[in-house]
């Protein structure tokens, strides 16, 4: 079954305008950083999951993966589905796990675009060594917060049942931290938790520092998702979906 | 293997769609009739277990269907009344994917799908996606999906819908074979199917079952009520409104009327036998 959802995922016909515009965006960003030296070449690099990086998961999150959910019923296929021995229970888990493993394919196929454009603009004579534990640390921040944010929008896409609601307000949510200047905002105020309470705060990995704020952070993400998986189980008994 | 329906209410805002069903089905064809509205849809969702009536139960083998869960859509195919599928799949994946919720094994999957494209009619195109497919053969994947896993309950919500002739010739003769050990139920708007295949028509009007009866036996309470008479054009208004029509057919600068009444409705009228097209007139003529 997870394969089934998965293939449903990755067959969807935005995936490679999403990929070609992704690269098109990088390559020219590297392009034009390359015009004021190599050493900026490597910055940019560094922070490419600051905008670009971030955006794009973000983007397929909320365009692509979380489609899954709402086919059913734009495809007139639910009734079929929920009549079926696994296609109540199961198969909402199973395309939860779907959508975080389709996010980290994202996540996976944007850090290569991300290297890959890096290694075709950067002269051979520039310092590399500290590269690979950047981008390593930057990895392992996009691939917490793209699962995260996966559940997060599967959540509010199944409470209403809708991808055009999904996508305005996890949009909303997601882009907050574009918005805002973190180093102006004051620790635990409502600014502040928008800023990085929706998890783009840990795709855009850069910000990411060990500070004082996380066990609250931690914890607001975990009583977050708590608070929606409950609502959405909730609300799908009541449904007869699971 | 029987299904019990138990005093069945559904109430929407206010609304009842259904009130106060009870049937019990034993294996054979079961032909729902009743208008727009009647509360059909209404009821082979709650059979299917997708929705949960207000009141009343529905027992599989005397036990409550929503109790037996997956045990129970395990036993279970449906067709419901929109029904287009994946568009980006074609037959052959979209049959496959049904195949693998309903838990088939992977080769069995193979086998039945293969099978059920042959039976209706759609192998040359298994390739083809479905959101290139014609309404009829969205319809005819519909019933192979809902066929995947042989099930004992056939619940089939206007399954010809969009069929040609002698595509429902096939169904029909695919749905009387099959009948023998399994209950189906299939709602349609029309009629000649029922009259040909179903082993007992239910009549639902107003979200009330109003008649359970065999086939034969409904033909039987209408023999001598049914009239064949030929008028002029402008005493139609006249037998409208006096008699319950069931077909008008204009000859030239003749009318034939085929009318329902319990006494002759004009002394040329002639004495013919009763079809199921009159039984339905008679029930819901004022639908």
């Amino acid at each position: 079954m997870l394969l089934w959802e998965i293939r449903k995922i990755i067959g969807n016909r935005w995936n490679l305008a999403f990929i070609l515009c992704v690269v098109s965006l990088w390559g020219a960003t590297l392009y034009l950083s390359g015009q004021a030296g190599s050493y900026q070449i490597y910055n940019r690099t560094l922070s490419f999951w600051h905008v670009l990086g971030s955006l794009s998961v973000g983007f397929f999150i909320l365009f692509i993966s979380t489609r899954i959910f709402i086919s059913d019923k734009e495809d007139q296929v639910k009734e079929v589905i929920l009549a079926t021995r696994y296609g109540k229970g199961s198969l909402l888990l199973t395309r939860m796990l779907a959508v975080i493993t389709c996010s980290s394919i994202c996540i996976a196929t944007l850090t290569i675009i991300q290297v890959f454009g890096f290694i075709l603009f950067i002269p051979n004579e520039t310092d590399m060594v500290s590269l690979p534990l950047h981008l390593s640390r930057a990895l392992l921040f996009a691939l917490i917060g793209g699962t995260l944010f996966s559940i997060f929008a599967a959540c509010v896409c199944l409470l209403f049942n809708s991808q055009t609601a999904t996508v305005i307000v996890c949009g909303f949510l997601f882009g907050m931290t574009y918005m805002l200047r973190s180093d102006l905002l004051q620790s635990y105020s409502l600014l502040w938790l928008l800023d990085k309470g929706f998890f783009s705060y840990l795709i855009r990995a850069k910000g990411v520092v060990m500070e004082l704020e996380w066990p609250f952070l931690l914890s607001w993400y975990g009583c977050l998702l708590f608070l929606l998986i409950s609502a959405t189980i909730k609300i799908q008994a009541r449904r007869h979906e699971l | 293997m029987n299904l019990t329906v138990h005093d069945i209410t559904h109430q929407y805002k206010g609304f009842y769609a259904l009130q106060g069903i009870n049937m019990e089905l034993t294996p054979g064809i079961y032909g729902l009739l009743g208008p727009n509205g009647a509360g059909k849809t209404t009821l082979l969702r709650i059979l299917v277990d997708i929705i949960s009536p207000t009141k009343g139960e529905v027992l599989y083998n005397n036990r409550e269907i929503s109790a037996l869960g997956s045990q129970y859509r395990d036993i279970l195919g449906y067709l419901p009344q929109n029904f287009s599928g994946y568009r980006n799949f074609t037959a052959e994946n979209f049959l496959m994917y049904v195949a693998d919720l309903k838990g088939l094994d992977k080769q069995a999957a193979r086998e039945r799908v293969q099978e059920l494209l042959e039976v209706v009619g759609l192998h040359e195109t298994k390739k083809k996606k479905l959101k290139n497919f014609s309404g009829g053969m969205s319809r005819r994947i519909g019933i192979a999906q809902a066929l995947l896993n042989d099930p004992d309950i056939l619940i089939l919500d206007e399954p010809t819908a969009g069929l040609d002739p002698s595509e429902r010739i096939r169904l029909r003769g695919i749905l009387s074979q099959l009948s023998k050990n399994k209950i189906i139920i299939l709602s349609t708007h029309i009629v000649s199917d029922i009259e040909y295949i179903a082993d007992e028509v239910l009549l639902l009007k107003e979200g009330k079952l109003i008649a359970s009866e065999k086939p034969s036996e409904l033909l039987h309470q209408l023999s001598n009520h049914v009239w064949h008479i030929q008028i002029d054009e402008n005493e139609l208004e006249h037998f409208s409104s006096a008699f319950t029509i069931s077909n008008i057919h204009q000859q030239g600068t003749r009318i034939e009327l085929r009318i329902v009444s319990k006494t002759q409705p004009h002394p040329n009228a002639k004495n013919v036998e009763p079809r199921m097209e009159d039984i339905y007139v008679s029930y819901f003529e004022n639908e």
